[in-house]
């Protein structure tokens, strides 16, 4: 039904965030949205609009979003990235003997929190996503740094990033710190998302152009691709490689084949997700998730 | 359905006596006392409304509103005929009925079967009653609302026949009363179901000896096959009966009669089968005091007693050993069926069914003999007290003589020389309550056979796989067999030292129930002859070679086999490539003769060390062979959805290694591979399911949410096994292969 009626799309932006209260700063939240900023403002009352409940009691407002993972193919993975996040103690995602929070009442900590978000990037399901994590405040990233739990080893890799200007803790509790710190956080979120946003709208413009030329060939298959004409045949997944020299335009699919035969080689047996794979035309190393995510947003925009 | 009935009536029948003859009495001899009255006045009221009978319904609306006058009548019509019916036969038998109706006490303490039952029955009836008391409030009202909405004039009309009418209807309550017992022979059915299956699997728990439960029954079972047609009816017959005397029987007839007219003969005799298993063979063997101690009688003798049977049983014992078995608890002998034919799929899935007919009927005892020179030595093999026949008591004396003679140049040798396996028959199998059971083989003066104790000893039930009959692991857990087997094993040097002394040497046979099972009591079991086999009273004897050849050679009909096993854990590994199983039959020939054996009956002695066979029966062999926990754990590990029967875990896996062979066709030993086959084999089986369809493929590597019920179906549409996965297998498989999930698509 959904797939008929909406077809699937790689979101443009949907992230889990961690927001710390301002004023308590032992309070935290955790929550998802496809827009941090419009979120983070409606979390501080600022946008009326959306529902905030949690986060309006006991005058633990304004908020902080000190650090949010992105790059969630889908909402229902978002959700349960952050319904895991949110049930560290007892999640599938982290496995029983990995658990650094036993009880529902445990983990309040930021350490907990970073933790348990390390915990579930690790996780196969969600490794596949190539996940990116952001941080927003200076604090937060040396706790990350440290990483109190040993979560994170040389064989397994975040892909994280403290934003340029990541922000102190707050200097005092009076009103006008409280805000003034409120609104740089929402400014540094800001930046990160309308960055991510406008990359990836350059590169997909820049692919609409290469398919505005009519039609084109597979570079595998060497079949026709038209996304310029009206029939739905012609107009099937694509992929773009991210090398702009390179422009070679494949079926998704081929792609995906292509992919796997040669992932088959190095892993041993043959899975349905390749995670990456070189460009046949110029072998640079293409992610898979990004490879769908303009595909699908692609066929979304032109191709039907 | 006549004849279910009629065996719901007859079962109840069975424990409710008491009232039954009282309700007789009534019919009969009309003598009609308060007690009986009291009966009628009560019970009446619950009689009709549960039977199934059509008469009986039109018969309660009539009694309980008592205002239709045709329907009264029509149904004093039908009891009429019925009484017809049952008056026939009421007249031939009130004769011997007579003197019962002249001391009723001494009938109800003859029918009295057991207190449990009837404890139970009791409980059941007062329960029913109040049911059926209920019940009618609800007849009687629905009656009286149809009724009085027709015509409340008719009313005061119809009324009056039924008042006319009560001579009749005494007759009919009195007969009626059976009617609520039927309702209670339902729930005692249930009661009874239950209790047999728990005292079964009880049993078999508790001893670990579940092969043995199961040929008692089994045998049981053939017995009754082999005689469908029993004379038992024929009243001219002067027959002698276990659970009932002749008297309580026709009286049980005479009121199955009244209750089904149109019934038959055979379905009249196919009851009292049900009652008395085929027990009409055993008179017909003219073993008539012997009947006395067939079945629960028998069984709730003395030991002491059977022994005067011996003697009478030893006139059959050349014909069959198996026919003057006759010691069956009642609750052995109508022990559950079912159980029974589970068992026979699981032997004969095992395999090695062919050699089971081998065993059947010998005696099986096998001992690890050592000389010891200068001693008599007594070997006990069978059992007096539960009238093991003297026949084979005597055959079994000749056998071990005759070896010893043979073998007495062997004396200097202390090692083990000779293991007589004599094979306790069937019959022997089938005393389960007797603990007692041995056999004893005297040596007269000859020292040479040193019969080892029960350390060596093994007795093998018949029809069953050797395999199957040390270890019954088809059901319990393997601890209870280990005890039963390793010991025997460990004991073997040290038992032989005790052995030395003792002189005398007694070995349990194994198929001794450890326990007596109480439970046991109430529940109804079948009765039933086994067969006739000529080789009954073979033994089977495990010699060196050396010493066959030393043998007679008109006593060595076929010199055996080596002993090809790999024992693991036994001591007589060095020895046990010099050994061979032969067969002495001496229960004919009063020598020894020896019979070729199977090479798959050797592993008998065997515990069951894990052959490296891949045939598909030795497979299915492995697999049956584990524990319900084992399998639980199994199927929990490799990712299946719980079953709730051993034979559907086993299906369960046996498809699931089947549908994995095919996908992994370079795995070719198929048994290891069954019985080894992951979680990941299974994960790499759905994959590849989804690879052969692109379109939900692309779907998958757009990471597109995917609904968990569609997937699945998806999958069940290429491979039908998927039903048997557990969704949380299928889950933990989408996470691995980073399918996204979705509960719906609302």
């Amino acid at each position: 039904m959904s797939q008929k009626v909406q077809q699937h799309q790689f979101p443009h932006f949907y992230c889990c965030y961690l927001l710390q209260s301002i004023n308590k700063r032992q309070s935290f939240y955790i929550g998802s949205s496809p827009n941090p900023v419009r979120r983070l403002r409606q979390h501080n009352g600022k946008l009326t609009v959306g529902g905030a409940y949690r986060t309006k009691r006991d005058g633990s407002r304004p908020w902080e979003m000190i650090m949010l993972v992105r790059g969630f193919p889908s909402k229902i993975a978002a959700l349960q990235f952050e319904h895991a996040w949110q049930h560290g103690y007892q999640t599938h995602y982290i496995a029983e003997k990995d658990r650094i929070v036993k009880h529902k009442a445990g983990g309040r900590t930021l350490h907990h929190k970073t933790a348990l978000m390390k915990l579930l990037l690790r996780h196969e399901y969600f490794q596949r996503m190539n996940l990116a994590v952001e941080i927003f405040n200076i604090k937060a990233w040396e706790i990350w740094k440290q990483d109190k739990f040993m979560i994170e080893n040389e064989t397994f890799k975040i892909n994280v990033q403290r934003s340029e200007n990541a922000l102190e803790e707050p200097k005092g509790k009076t009103v006008d710190i409280l805000m003034d710190h409120s609104d740089e956080n929402l400014k540094v979120v800001e930046s990160i998302y309308t960055k991510v946003i406008e990359e990836e709208k350059k590169i997909f413009e820049l692919f609409e152009k290469k398919l505005t030329t009519g039609v084109v060939q597979c570079g595998i298959c060497e079949m026709k691709i038209d996304y310029t004409c009206e029939e739905q045949n012609l107009k099937p997944y694509i992929a773009f490689c991210n090398n702009k020299d390179c422009g070679i335009i494949n079926h998704l699919r081929c792609l995906h084949r292509y992919f796997l035969d040669d992932e088959q080689i190095i892993v041993g047996k043959r899975n349905l997700i390749p995670r990456s794979g070189k460009c046949p035309n110029c072998d640079k190393i293409c992610k898979w998730t990004t490879l769908v995510k303009f595909s699908t947003r692609m066929k979304i925009a032109h191709g039907q | 359905m006549e004849l279910q009935r009629a065996q719901r009536n007859l079962k109840f029948l069975q424990n409710g006596d008491s009232i039954n003859v009282t309700d007789h009495i009534n019919l009969n001899g009309e003598s009609e006392k308060s007690c009986s009255l009291n009966i009628e006045t009560q019970v009446p009221e619950a009689q009709f409304s549960l039977s199934s009978d059509d008469d009986s319904m039109s018969k309660q609306e009539n009694k309980v509103t008592t205002q239709e006058t045709c329907m009264a009548k029509e149904v004093i019509k039908n009891d009429m005929e019925m009484n017809k019916d049952a008056n026939t036969i009421n007249s031939e038998s009130n004769s011997i009925f007579q003197p019962d109706l002249g001391d009723p006490e001494i009938l109800e303490k003859n029918i009295l079967i057991n207190t449990q039952i009837q404890s139970r029955l009791d409980d059941a009836e007062e329960e029913t009653n109040l049911k059926l008391k209920l019940q009618q409030f609800k007849y009687a009202f629905k009656d009286n609302d149809s009724s009085g909405s027709l015509n409340n004039a008719n009313i005061a009309t119809k009324r009056r026949p039924a008042i006319r009418k009560t001579s009749a209807k005494k007759k009919l309550k009195a007969k009626s009363t059976r009617d609520p017992k039927i309702i209670k022979n339902i729930t005692d059915f249930n009661i009874n179901n239950y209790e047999r299956s728990r005292t079964v699997s009880l049993l078999k728990q508790l001893s670990g000896k579940h092969k043995k439960v199961l040929d008692i029954i089994k045998t049981q079972n053939e017995g009754n096959n082999n005689k469908p047609f029993n004379s038992g009816i024929n009243k001219g017959e002067v027959a002698s009966f276990d659970t009932y005397s002749e008297q309580e029987w026709k009286h049980i007839m005479t009121l199955l009669l009244q209750k089904f007219p149109h019934s038959e003969e055979t379905d009249l005799n196919e009851v009292q089968k049900f009652l008395y298993g085929s027990d009409h063979n055993l008179i017909s063997v003219d073993n008539q005091e012997t009947s006395q101690q067939k079945l629960w009688t028998a069984s709730q003798l003395p030991p002491e007693l059977s022994d005067q049977s011996i003697q009478l049983e030893q006139e059959t014992r050349t014909q069959n050993t198996q026919s003057a078995v006759n010691f069956l608890s009642l609750s052995q002998v109508m022990d559950d069926k079912s159980e029974i034919i589970k068992d026979e799929e699981s032997i004969i899935t095992s395999g090695d069914f062919s050699t089971s007919q081998e065993y059947g009927n010998k005696l099986e005892v096998q001992k690890t003999s050592e000389n010891l020179p200068g001693k008599s030595i007594e070997l006990t093999v069978g059992t007096r007290v539960n009238g093991f026949s003297l026949t084979e008591h005597t055959a079994c004396k000749h056998v071990p003589a005759k070896v010893d003679t043979r073998c007495g140049n062997s004396k200097e040798n202390d090692r083990e020389d000779i293991s007589v396996v004599s094979d306790t028959t069937d019959e022997t199998s089938v005393f389960a309550l007797d603990p007692y059971r041995y056999v004893f083989i005297e040596n007269e003066d000859k020292p040479a056979l040193t019969t080892d104790t029960m350390g060596s000893s093994q007795f093998f039930t018949p029809n069953t796989s050797p395999l199957d009959g040390i270890i019954d692991l088809t059901q319990e857990s393997f601890k209870a067999v280990g005890s039963l087997i390793s010991p025997l094993k460990v004991e073997n040097s040290e038992t032989t030292a005790v052995s030395q002394i003792s002189n005398q040497v007694q070995v349990p046979a194994t198929r001794n129930p450890t326990i007596i099972p109480q439970k046991n009591l109430t529940t109804p079991l079948k009765k039933e002859q086994e067969k006739v086999d000529t080789e009954s009273g073979a033994i089977r004897v495990k010699l060196l070679q050396e010493k066959v050849s030393e043998l007679d050679s008109e006593l060595v009909l076929c010199n055996c086999h080596k002993i090809e096993v790999n024992d693991s854990e036994g001591e007589e590994i060095e020895l046990d490539d010099q050994f061979c199983i032969a067969y002495i039959q001496p229960a004919h020939l009063h020598k020894t003769v020896y019979k070729p054996d199977l090479a798959t009956g050797i592993n008998i002695n065997e515990a069951p060390a894990a052959s490296s066979t891949t045939s598909p029966k030795k497979f299915s062999e492995i697999i049956m062979s584990q524990s319900m926990k084992e399998l639980r754990q199994k199927l929990k590990t490799v990712g299946l959805k719980p079953m709730k029967t051993k034979i559907e875990i086993i299906q369960s896996l046996q498809t699931a290694s089947q549908v994995l062979s095919i996908t992994t066709p370079d795995n070719n030993d198929e048994h290891d591979e069954a019985a080894s086959f992951t979680k990941m084999e299974i994960f790499d089986h759905l994959t590849e399911l989804i690879q052969s369809s692109p379109d939900f493929l692309e779907r998958i590597y757009t990471f597109e949410p995917i609904p968990l019920n569609e997937l699945t179906e998806k999958l069940f549409s290429v491979e039908p096994f998927v039903s048997q996965i557990d969704e949380m297998t299928i889950r933990e498989w989408a996470d691995v292969q980073g399918i996204c999930l979705r509960n719906d698509k609302k």
